[in-house]
């Protein structure tokens, strides 16, 4: 039986992005909100690269992690195969083997986008903005670890989406995202006191 | 011949050979001066008065029209991009407003990262970005 205090814990809130939504800082970014703002002509460029310049502008303490940085070099790796082959990058299979295969060739011409967002990331940091990289602590990483099963179980998302999870409510009240696998905190929201932006069309 | 001074003396006529075209042609970036043309077309005439046929110019402004470099619009000091690609990427980005609340140095880093990969209208980064499985 859940104690009182369990029961009066905050939960977690998810919310679609409007314009003029006030956003809590510090403010974790996952890798679609990164990488949308870094490829022009999608249907969420606009939103994507107008939210990181209201939080650069606004002087908001952005967070991000290894696994942001992670899924977004393995979305710029697969933009670029499809590039070479002209493919349409939601009908192509895309895995390491086919990255092994291609590898050569994709650093060979898209070295560029592949390092492009280290060098956002180290410019927009040297002109001043307030970018840290989470967790930030052992103790936090070890609280984050825990969490990573829980979010699996009981919100049904990937490890990945779950480490996000982990990390955005352990340093972050706000938490940008693009991904649908996020939803689920609408419907079965976790303990916490994060709100989950979900940026959408 | 002294140096400086361009002659053409008649050419005599080779065995077998009808026309020759000559044309000079600049191996650097087309500057817009019509130097080379100037001495082409001298040399065309000499050639012509010497018995070689040479085939009509195109008109000049029409060559010029061709490797006319379209106009660049400067977002930041040292980023300047072509109409096209500035639609692209800043269309739809406040940059009044970000002009006016960040840094020179923070605007600058900023608008030359965002939309710096050419994506494309189907791409939908909600599903696209993730690590793939095996």
């Amino acid at each position: 039986m859940a104690s009182l205090w369990t029961l009066l814990r905050p939960r977690m809130q998810h919310v679609d992005w409007v314009q003029g939504l006030a956003i809590a800082e510090p403010v974790y970014l996952d890798a679609n909100i990164l990488v949308g703002s870094l490829i022009s002509n999608h249907p969420l460029y606009s939103k994507c690269a107008n939210l990181l310049g209201r939080l650069l502008a606004d002087k908001v303490e952005i967070m991000l992690s290894v696994v942001c940085v992670d899924e977004s070099i393995w979305a710029l790796a697969k933009l670029a195969y499809c590039e070479m082959h002209n493919y349409i990058p939601s009908k192509t299979l895309w895995n390491p083997s086919i990255y092994r295969r291609h590898r050569d060739a994709i650093l060979q011409s898209y070295e560029s986008w592949i390092s492009s967002v280290g060098k956002a990331v180290e410019d927009w940091t040297t002109a001043g903005a307030k970018i840290d990289v989470v967790p930030e602590t052992r103790q936090l990483f070890q609280d984050v670890l825990a969490l990573i099963p829980v979010y699996m179980k009981e919100v049904k998302l990937t490890p990945g989406d779950a480490v996000h999870l982990a990390i955005a409510g352990k340093h972050a009240r706000s938490f940008l995202t693009a991904d649908s696998d996020f939803d689920e905190v609408r419907q079965n929201p976790p303990q916490g006191d994060l709100v989950v932006i979900k940026v959408t069309a | 011949m002294s140096i400086g001074t361009m002659t053409a003396g008649r050419l005599p006529k080779l065995r077998g050979v009808e026309d020759v075209h000559v044309e000079f042609r600049s191996d650097v970036e087309e500057t817009g001066a019509s130097l080379w043309d100037q001495v082409n077309e001298l040399l065309r005439t000499s050639l012509h008065r010497s018995g070689f046929p040479q085939p009509t110019p195109e008109p000049l402004q029409e060559r010029y029209e061709e490797v006319e470099r379209p106009s660049l619009i400067i977002v930041a000091p040292g980023i300047a991009l072509q109409a096209t690609e500035y639609e692209d990427r800043y269309g739809g980005i406040d940059l009044t407003y970000y002009r006016e609340h960040m840094s020179p140095e923070l605007f600058r880093a900023f608008v030359r990262r965002i939309g710096s990969i050419k994506g494309r209208p189907d791409l939908d980064v909600g599903e696209f970005v993730d690590t793939p499985q095996t």
